[in-house]
């Protein structure tokens, strides 16, 4: 028996109207200025050279969790990619001698789309000179005070990854096996969730499920000494080698900010490169060929500096209490 | 076998959980910055109605299930089964208790209703938001008391028990609202 299924698209085709109109309103758009605006104030205010750096670049990012575009063209026979970050560019700025440094500019990540993802968005990035953790994330949360006037309470909390985690699900997530998470997922939800092959997986389930929810809504929430298998760009703590010199930042459950020490060791910046590739290889990805320039920046020297990120399309949503982030850009994809 | 991605994933789509057909309610993209992303999703089960949580792993691929919501007229039961028919095909087809449940109360003969077919099976019926139904008992009607606003049991021609005012009699007829069972007033034939 064949039955025809009801057909809405053929009502819709019939619509020659498409929906051109921005997925922002004009408000909303005009906000987003204002903060733009607000953020380069902060910065210019401070002698921070603002700087653009390329997004189409003929090196990529071998980070496994980051999928970026491939750009290609009929007659230019070259590989491209879209940047996910301006950070290598910016550090062969910091190489050469600029100074203290920021960008506002768009990064692209593939399949990245939801209501708090577009894979295309506007990162603020910036790098202090002399900065440790510790006074970046001063300069972060006054940067945010000044943005949301407010709608912050004061004082913000600061925690580690391991005391964050620790209050929610019992476990060290420095020393636990992977095991040992498994079970703990298990007991605290009855969520059905995938069974995951690494540590690391398991590590980002439960953050991003279970203990990144139980953030105070209206307070940032700062998150030191992340696991040093996640250092990404970071140092290591000298004290404690098993956490890395990283920290985050959220609003409510709304991951903002992601900060490190920058590494300038060259050695082990390649090294961390081919390790990504390795794992990479494991999972069926693409190896990525390493950014020489990048390295031999570093190899020339980075001076001593600390570095952030923020989602900048994340903080409008957080100024003007937006849920979606389609409602603060102009045209979502 | 068709699969979806989960970066398909959408409300509404139709995905097999366990066996069972399924319909995504809300689908949540969860990645923090530097690591593995999720899809959180909402799910209904459209044998049971049950709404569960359940997280993939970003880029896994999921059964897609051959679900299709078709409109067609109730036309009559019997002690098997409550029939339907296709307005055009004039295909008929019988679904059975599990399918129809608790919404065998609003089913009159000649409504359209939403059937909900898997592997060409049906497995859940919608009937219309609402409904002109035929009071077949009820107390005998307080003529006149339209102020006090009181309600008394009344059940109806389909076997629905709906709350109405005291002031209906037997073989009025009343609309009613499906999904929450509410008298929303008197109606004409």
């Amino acid at each position: 028996m064949i039955l025809a299924p009801v057909n809405t698209w053929a009502v819709l085709k019939n619509n020659n109207h498409s929906d051109w109109r921005p997925t922002a309103d004009l408000e909303t758009l005009k906000q987003r200025a204002r903060l733009l605006q607000q953020t380069r104030s902060f910065f210019y205010a401070r002698d921070v050279l603002e700087v653009e750096t390329p997004i189409l670049t003929s090196t990529g990012s071998t980070e496994v969790h980051l999928d970026q575009f491939d750009v290609n063209s009929e007659t230019d026979n070259s590989n491209y990619y879209l940047i996910t970050s301006p950070e290598f560019a910016m550090k062969r700025l910091l190489a050469a001698g600029s100074g203290d440094i920021f960008s506002l500019g768009k990064v692209f990540r593939a399949g990245e789309k939801g209501s708090r993802h577009q894979p295309e968005f506007t990162m603020l990035e910036w790098y202090r000179l002399g900065f440790d953790l510790e006074k970046l994330m001063q300069e972060v949360e006054q940067l945010l005070v000044v943005l949301f006037d407010d709608k912050l309470v004061q004082p913000s909390v600061t925690m580690t990854y391991a005391q964050a985690f620790e209050k929610i699900i019992s476990l060290n997530p420095l020393t636990a096996t992977i095991d040992e998470l498994m079970f703990a997922v298990k007991q605290h939800s009855d969520m059905d969730v995938p069974s995951l092959d690494d540590r690391q997986s398991y590590l980002d389930l439960i953050m991003s499920h279970f203990v990144e929810p139980t953030f105070s809504p209206d307070r940032l929430t700062f998150v030191t000494h992340y696991p040093a298998e996640q250092a990404s760009l970071a140092r290591l703590n000298k004290n404690d080698p098993r956490v890395a010199e990283r920290f985050e930042v959220f609003a409510g459950g709304l991951e903002l900010a992601n900060g490190f020490y920058e590494l300038a060791d060259v050695a082990e910046q390649r090294n961390r490169m081919l390790y990504d590739n390795k794992q990479r290889v494991e999972m069926g990805l693409t190896e990525i060929e390493l950014d020489q320039d990048f390295l031999s920046a570093l190899e020339a020297g980075l001076p001593d500096c600390s570095g952030v990120a923020i989602g900048f399309d994340r903080l409008v949503m957080l100024a003007t209490g937006k849920q979606n982030i389609n409602d603060v850009i102009s045209f979502a994809i | 076998m068709a699969s979806y991605s989960t970066n398909e994933f959408r409300g509404g789509l139709k995905i097999m959980i366990d066996g069972d057909p399924c319909s995504i309610i809300e689908n949540e993209f969860v990645k923090p910055g530097k690591g593995q992303a999720f899809n959180r999703v909402k799910i209904r089960n459209l044998k049971t109605g049950r709404v569960l949580e359940k997280t993939y792993k970003s880029g896994e691929s999921v059964e897609a299930a051959d679900v299709i919501d078709t409109d067609m007229q109730y036309l009559y039961k019997d002690t098997e089964a409550w029939y339907f028919m296709h307005p055009e095909t004039y295909e008929q087809i019988g679904a059975d208790e599990n399918a129809v449940g608790d919404n065998m109360q609003w089913l009159k003969e000649q409504d359209m209703c939403v059937v909900t077919l898997w592997n060409d099976v049906p497995i859940a019926i919608t009937p219309p938001n609402h409904v002109v139904l035929k009071i077949s008992e009820t107390d005998p009607g307080l003529r006149g008391d339209t102020a006090s606003g009181g309600t008394k049991p009344a059940t109806c021609e389909s076997g629905a028990v709906i709350k109405v005012p005291l002031f209906l009699e037997e073989g009025e007829l009343i609309k009613v609202d499906t999904r929450t069972g509410e008298y929303l007033g008197r109606a004409k034939e």
